[in-house]
C-alpha cells in the first residue's frame, strides 16, 4: 500500500487539529487546545487504490519554526490552512508557502489551500473570493473553504491533497505490482 | 553633525545551517556518510553543529547567533565527512560580506564548491612600488628605466595544514602575450600569518626593449608589463626533500597589476588584497548543496541624542488613542516579519519602563477583534510577538533554573519512553516506558509549579495585565483568566523550550532521535497541563489515542490545583497597580488560624496576642475572628514588603515571623515549624517582586525604644541586614543598547518608508471620500491622528537618514584607498549593502 505523509500547517487556531480529527475519528473537538505535534494515520481509498495516509497535525505557534523545517522536508503535501474569521491566518500563508518551497528546492510541491470554519459565515472577515485570489497566486494550487464543525469538504481536502501528490509523483512501481498481484487472483 | 569616533558600527549573524542534499563524499561506497557543517568568519572557525549521521541528505537544523566583534570579508560554511580518524572537507560555500544581504532572512541553497588553495585565498600583501632612472655604468648606454618593489609585509594568510611558513614571489612578465618572465622570490618566514619580509627588487624595464630587438623605443612600451606578487607557503618537507624543490609549496593568494594603471613618478605604497589565479575556474563538480538562512545586520549607531524624536514619538504610543494610530501600532504594521518589530520595540519599552501599557493597549486591541475567547492571543501578531520576545529577553535565566536539570536528565540518560505501541522498538515494555515518561513529567512539573517564586517581574506584569484585558471582555469566562496566561507560559515558553532545548539555551548540543521523541512526548504533555486548567469538557480521546492514560495520570486535582496555582501567582495583581480597577475574584491561596500580636498605633501599652484566622489570597492578606465573620485587618499584598522569621529572644516565643508593611510590622506566630515555612514560603511568592520591596529587614523587634538586634533607636531606620534571597537569580537586569534598539527601528523604518508614505495617502483618501471603503487600502480606524503620527516618523526618519548620509560622505572622505583597512583589490564599496534612500 502506498503511503502518504501529509502535513497540515498553519497560525494557532484556525482548526488544523479539528479537521484532522474530524477527518481521521469523525468527530469535531469542540476544544481550542493547542497542539504540541500530532501524528495520525489513517487507511482510505482514492481513486480505487487503498491508501496509508500519515497525517502530522502541527503547532501554529511559531516557536515551532525548527520543527517545521523537518515537516516540510519529510512531508509530501500540505494543507494551508487559516481561519475565514481572522485576516492575520490569512496573510500569515504566503511566507509559509514559501518557505515550503525553498525547503523543497521546486515550485511544484503538491499544496492545498483551505479556508477553515466556513459555518461562521456572520464573522467571516476573509472572503471566498480573497481565498481562491491566493490560491491562483500560489501557482494555481487547489482551495476549497471547510467547516470541521459542520464536516465541510473535510474529506475532500485530504482526498484532493493525495490526488494532486499522485499527479506529481505517479505510483508506476505499486501499478506494476498490483497488476501481477491481478494476474496470481485469476490464476 | 555626527564625527567620525562619534559612531560605532554593531553587526550581527543569525543563521540557520538546515541541511545539505546530494553530497558527494570523499570516501569510497555507497551509503550514508556522518556529516557536520562548520561556519567560518574568514579563516576563523566560529560554529560547528553536532554530526548527521548516515545520510548524504543530512538534516542539521541548527541555529547560530552572535555579535561579531572584527572586520571580516567572507563568511563561510563547510561540510566534513566525519572520520574516526580525522575529518574530511566535502566542499563549502563561501559569500563576500556584501553579498550576505541578497540572502537576507530567506533560506537558500546552495551549491558546495570545492576547498583547494585558490578557493581558500584570504588575507592581503603589503608593497611599495616606485620608478626610477638610473645611470648604467656600461659606455654609451642611455639612462634606463627600473622599477623597484619593495615587499613589505602579508597579513591574515590561510593556514595550511596547521601552519604557514610564507614567502612571496615577485614576477614581471612582459613580451607580446605576457609570456616572458623574471621572477624574484623573497625568503621564508616561518609559523607566521602575517610575515614582515622587508625585501627590496629591482626590475630593469629597458632592457627588455633593447632583448625584443625593437629599433624604436617608446616609454609607453616599458609599461606595458604586468607585476605579481604572489604568496605561498612553503612546505619545506614535500617541497625541498622529496621533490627537490621543483614543488613551490602551497598557493596562498596573489595581486596582479598592469604597470600602465601605475604612475611613474612617486611611490606607490599600498596594501592589495590576495586573490585567486587567473587561470582557476570553478569546476563544476557536483557536490551536493547546503540550505541556509542568513541573516547578517549592521547598524551605524549615533549618540544617544541623535534618536531623541524617534524615541519620543514611539514612547508616546501607549497614550496615543486610538492605538492603531500610535507609532509603535504603525511600525508593527508595515514591517512583514513582526519578530523583526518586536525584537527592538520589547527593549525599548522595557527599558523605558513603559512595556505593560503598551502591551494593554495592543492586547485590548486584539481582544476587541477576537469573537472567540478560545482563540485568544492564539495568533502570530505584534502583541504576541512582544510577549514572545520579553519572554525570551527577560525568562531565559528562568527558564534555565526551572527546566534544566530535568532536561540534563532526559538528554543524559537515554531512556526511551516510547508509549506508542506502533512505534515500539523490540524489547521495550510500554509499561516501564510509561513509568519512565511520568518520571520526566512529573519532575517537569514540580519544577514548573514550584517556580512561581522566581517568574521574573516583567513577564508577571504583562501577564497580569493580559489576565485583567481578557476578564474584561469576557467577564462570564472564568476559564480565560487561565487560558491567555498559559497560551504563553506554556506553549510558547516551557513546551516550546522541551522541545527545542537548544533554541532557548537549554542544552548546547543537539539531541539525537531517541532524546528528541522522549523530549517531543512530555513536551506535549507539559502543553497538556497548560490546556487541563481551562477544560470545560474533556477532550481526552479524541486527539491521539497512547496520549490518553498520560492525560489521565495528569488531570487529576492535585495536578489542575497546582498549575492553577502557578498560573495565579504569575499573575498575580501584587506587582502592579490595576488598572481600572479590581476585576478579579481572589483566589484563596492559604489559609488557617495563628496567633498574631496587636498592630494598634500606639507606641506604648500592652500589645496582646490573639488567635486569628488568616486568609491569604492572590490578593491580600486578611483575619478575621473565624473564617465567616469579616476580615479585622486587611493588608493589600503590594503593601508586604518584606516577610521574614523574627529572632525567638525578641517575644520569647517559637515559630515567630513578621510581615513588614510600609507603616508597621505584623508579628505571627505560626503552629509549628512546618506551618510557619508553608506561610513563609507563600507569602514570600506573592509579594517576592513587589516594586516596594524591601532590601534589608532587622530580624528582631523594635521594643521599648529600640531594635533588639541593631540597637537602633529609630524605629523607622532601615533594616540591618539583608533580606533572604533577594532578588531571585532569574530576575536579574538585562542590559539594553537602547541606540542601537532605536538604529534598528530607524532602519526598519527607512526601509519600509513607501509603506509610510502609501498609508499617509490611505488617510488623506478615506477623509476626502468619507464613508466609501476604499478597496485598495484597509480601513483606518482614525485618518488625523493616524496621518499626525505618520509624519512625525516620517520627520525623525528623513531627519536621521540625513545624518547617516552625510557621516557616509565623511568616511568615504576620510576612506585612503590602499590603505590596511582598505585594500586595493576588491570591488566593494565603503558602504556596500547600504541601499538606503
Amino acid at each position: 500500500m502506498r503511503e502518504y505523509k501529509l502535513v497540515v500547517l498553519g497560525s494557532g487556531g484556525v482548526g488544523k487539529s479539528a479537521l484532522t480529527v474530524q477527518f481521521v475519528q469523525g468527530i469535531f473537538v469542540e476544544k481550542y487546545d493547542p497542539t504540541i505535534e500530532d501524528s495520525y494515520r489513517k487507511q482510505v481509498e482514492v481513486d480505487g487504490q487503498q491508501c496509508m495516509l500519515e497525517i502530522l497535525d502541527t503547532a501554529g505557534t511559531e516557536q515551532f519554526t525548527a520543527m517545521r523545517d523537518l515537516y516540510m522536508k519529510n512531508g509530501q503535501g500540505f494543507l494551508l490552512v487559516y481561519s475565514i474569521t481572522a485576516q492575520s491566518t490569512f496573510n500569515d500563508l504566503q511566507d509559509l508557502r514559501d518557505q515550503i518551497l525553498r525547503v523543497k528546492d521546486t515550485e511544484d510541491v503538491p499544496m492545498l489551500l483551505v479556508g477553515n470554519k466556513c459555518d461562521l459565515e456572520d464573522e467571516r472577515v476573509v472572503g471566498k473570493d480573497q481565498g481562491a485570489g491566493l490560491s491562483r497566486q500560489f501557482n494555481n494550487c487547489g482551495f476549497l473553504e471547510t467547516s470541521a464543525k459542520a464536516k465541510i469538504n473535510v474529506n475532500e481536502i485530504f482526498r484532493d491533497l493525495v490526488l494532486l501528490i499522485n499527479k506529481k509523483n505517479p505510483d508506476t512501481k505499486n501499478k506494476k505490482k498490483k497488476k501481477q498481484r491481478g494476474g496470481c487472483c485469476v490464476l | 553633525m555626527a564625527g567620525m569616533g562619534d559612531v560605532r558600527v554593531e553587526e550581527s549573524l543569525h543563521v540557520k545551517i538546515a541541511e545539505a542534499k546530494n553530497l558527494v563524499t570523499p570516501s569510497v561506497g555507497n551509503g550514508g556518510r556522518n556529516t557536520f557543517c562548520t561556519v567560518k568568519l574568514d579563516g576563523e572557525q566560529i560554529y560547528q553543529t553536532s554530526i548527521a549521521e548516515k545520510s548524504l541528505n543530512p538534516f542539521y537544523g541548527e541555529e547560530f547567533r552572535g555579535e561579531i566583534p572584527r572586520k571580516f570579508r567572507h563568511l563561510s560554511f563547510y561540510v566534513y565527512e566525519h572520520g574516526t580518524k580525522n575529518n574530511k572537507v566535502i566542499g563549502k560555500v563561501s559569500l563576500r560580506k556584501q553579498e550576505l544581504y541578497k540572502y537576507h532572512g530567506k533560506d537558500h541553497w546552495f551549491p558546495l564548491i570545492p576547498v583547494d588553495s585558490d578557493t581558500e585565498v584570504q588575507g592581503k600583501v603589503h608593497l611599495e612600488i616606485r620608478f626610477g632612472e638610473f645611470l648604467s655604468t656600461e659606455p654609451e648606454s642611455l639612462t634606463s628605466y627600473r622599477m623597484i618593489v619593495k615587499v613589505v609585509e602579508s597579513s591574515d594568510l590561510t593556514v595550511t595544514n596547521g601552519a604557514c611558513n610564507p614567502y612571496a614571489v615577485v614576477t614581471l612578465s612582459y613580451g607580446k602575450s605576457r609570456h616572458k618572465h623574471e621572477v624574484k622570490r623573497t625568503t621564508v618566514k616561518k609559523k607566521t600569518i602575517c610575515p614582515q619580509f622587508d625585501e627590496t627588487f629591482w626590475f630593469s624595464l629597458e632592457n627588455r626593449a633593447h632583448q625584443h630587438d625593437r629599433n624604436n623605443y617608446y616609454i609607453e612600451d616599458m609599461f606595458d608589463a604586468e607585476l605579481s606578487v604572489s604568496l605561498w607557503h612553503d612546505d619545506t618537507r614535500v617541497s625541498r626533500e622529496v621533490l627537490g624543490g621543483m614543488f613551490p609549496g602551497v598557493f596562498l593568494g596573489e595581486m596582479k597589476i598592469s604597470l600602465t594603471d601605475l604612475t611613474s613618478d612617486g611611490v606607490h605604497n599600498a596594501w592589495y588584497f590576495l586573490r585567486a589565479r587567473d587561470n582557476w575556474k570553478n569546476q563544476k563538480q557536483e557536490l551536493g548543496s547546503i540550505r541556509l538562512r542568513i541573516s547578517y545586520t549592521s547598524d551605524y549607531v549615533f549618540p544617544s541624542e541623535y534618536y531623541d524624536h524617534l524615541r519620543n514619538v514611539l514612547l508616546a504610543s501607549s497614550d496615543t488613542e486610538p492605538i492603531t494610530s500610535s507609532a509603535a501600532y504603525i511600525f508593527g504594521d508595515i514591517v512583514n516579519n513582526k519578530q523583526d518589530a518586536a525584537q527592538p520595540l520589547v527593549r525599548l519599552f522595557l527599558h523605558q519602563g513603559r512595556l505593560v501599557p503598551l502591551i494593554s493597549a495592543l492586547a485590548r486591541l486584539e481582544i476587541s477583534k477576537t469573537v472567540d475567547p478560545n482563540t485568544i492571543f492564539r495568533g502570530n501578531t505584534l502583541v504576541t510577538k512582544l510577549i514572545d520576545e520579553l519572554m525570551k529577553l527577560v525568562g531565559l535565566p528562568y527558564l534555565k533554573d526551572t527546566l534544566k536539570p530535568a532536561i540534563d536528565e532526559i538528554c543524559t540518560t537515554h531512556v526511551s519512553c516510547e508509549i506508542d505501541v506502533s512505534r515500539l522498538k523490540e524489547g521495550e515494555n510500554l509499561e516501564d516506558n510509561m513509568n519512565q515518561l511520568k518520571h520526566y513529567i512529573s519532575l517537569i512539573f514540580e519544577a514548573i509549579t514550584c517556580s512561581g517564586l522566581v517568574c521574573p517581574t516583567p513577564m508577571c506584569e504583562v501577564f497580569h495585565t493580559l489576565k485583567q484585558v481578557a476578564q474584561q471582555f469576557f467577564p462570564g469566562n472564568n476559564e480565560v483568566r487561565y487560558q491567555v496566561v498559559s497560551g504563553f507560559i506554556f506553549l510558547r515558553f516551557f513546551a516550546a523550550a522541551i522541545l527545542g532545548p537548544k533554541l532557548f539555551d537549554l542544552r548546547s548540543d543537539t539531541q539525537d532521535e531517541a532524546s528528541h521523541r522522549t523530549l517531543t512526548l512530555v513536551s506535549k504533555a507539559i502543553q497538556g497541563l497548560g490546556n487541563l486548567v481551562s477544560t470545560k469538557s474533556s477532550s481526552l480521546g479524541l486527539k491521539e489515542d497512547y496520549m490518553v492514560p498520560v492525560f489521565v495520570y495528569m488531570s487529576d486535582a492535585s495536578h489542575v490545583d497546582a498549575v492553577r496555582m502557578f498560573l495565579d501567582i504569575i499573575s498575580s495583581s501584587a506587582r502592579t497597580n490595576s488598572i481600572g480597577g479590581e476585576i478579579e475574584a481572589p483566589i484563596i491561596l492559604k489559609e488557617g488560624m495563628m496567633r498574631k500580636r496587636a498592630q494598634g498605633r500606639k507606641k506604648f501599652g500592652v500589645k496582646n496576642f490573639k488567635y486569628r484566622h488568616f486568609r491569604l489570597t492572590n490578593q491580600s492578606l486578611s483575619y478575621s475572628k473565624t473564617p465567616d465573620e469579616d476580615n479585622l485587618c486587611v493588608i493589600p499584598i503590594e503593601d508586604i514588603l518584606a516577610v521574614e522569621r523574627l529572632q525567638e529572644e525578641s517575644f520569647k516565643m517559637k515559630y515567630m515571623f513578621q510581615v513588614v508593611q510600609p507603616l508597621r510590622v505584623l508579628y505571627v506566630q505560626a503552629d509549628n515549624c512546618v506551618d510557619e515555612k508553608q506561610w513563609l514560603d507563600i507569602l514570600n511568592k506573592v509579594c517576592n517582586t513587589n516594586r516596594g520591596r524591601l532590601k534589608t529587614y532587622h530580624p528582631a523587634a523594635y521594643m521599648n525604644g529600640h531594635w533588639l538586634c541593631c540597637k537602633s533607636m529609630e524605629s523607622g531606620a532601615s533594616g540591618c541586614i539583608p533580606v533572604t534571597g533577594g532578588l531571585p537569580i532569574t530576575d536579574i537586569q538585562v542590559s539594553i543598547d537602547i541606540e542601537r534598539e532605536l538604529e534598528k527601528i530607524h532602519s526598519l523604518l527607512l526601509n519600509n518608508i513607501e509603506k509610510l508614505e502609501q498609508m499617509q495617502d490611505a488617510c488623506a483618501t478615506q477623509e476626502v471620500y468619507a464613508g466609501e471603503e476604499s478597496l485598495d487600502y484597509p480601513k483606518i480606524e482614525d485618518t488625523k491622528t493616524c496621518f499626525e503620527t505618520l509624519s512625525k516618523i516620517l520627520r525623525c526618519v528623513i531627519s536621521l537618514e540625513q545624518e547617516h548620509m552625510q557621516y557616509r560622505k565623511l568616511v568615504q572622505r576620510e576612506t585612503v584607498l590602499g590603505s590596511i583597512d582598505t585594500p586595493i583589490g576588491d570591488d566593494s564599496l565603503v558602504f556596500p549593502s547600504d541601499t538606503k534612500l
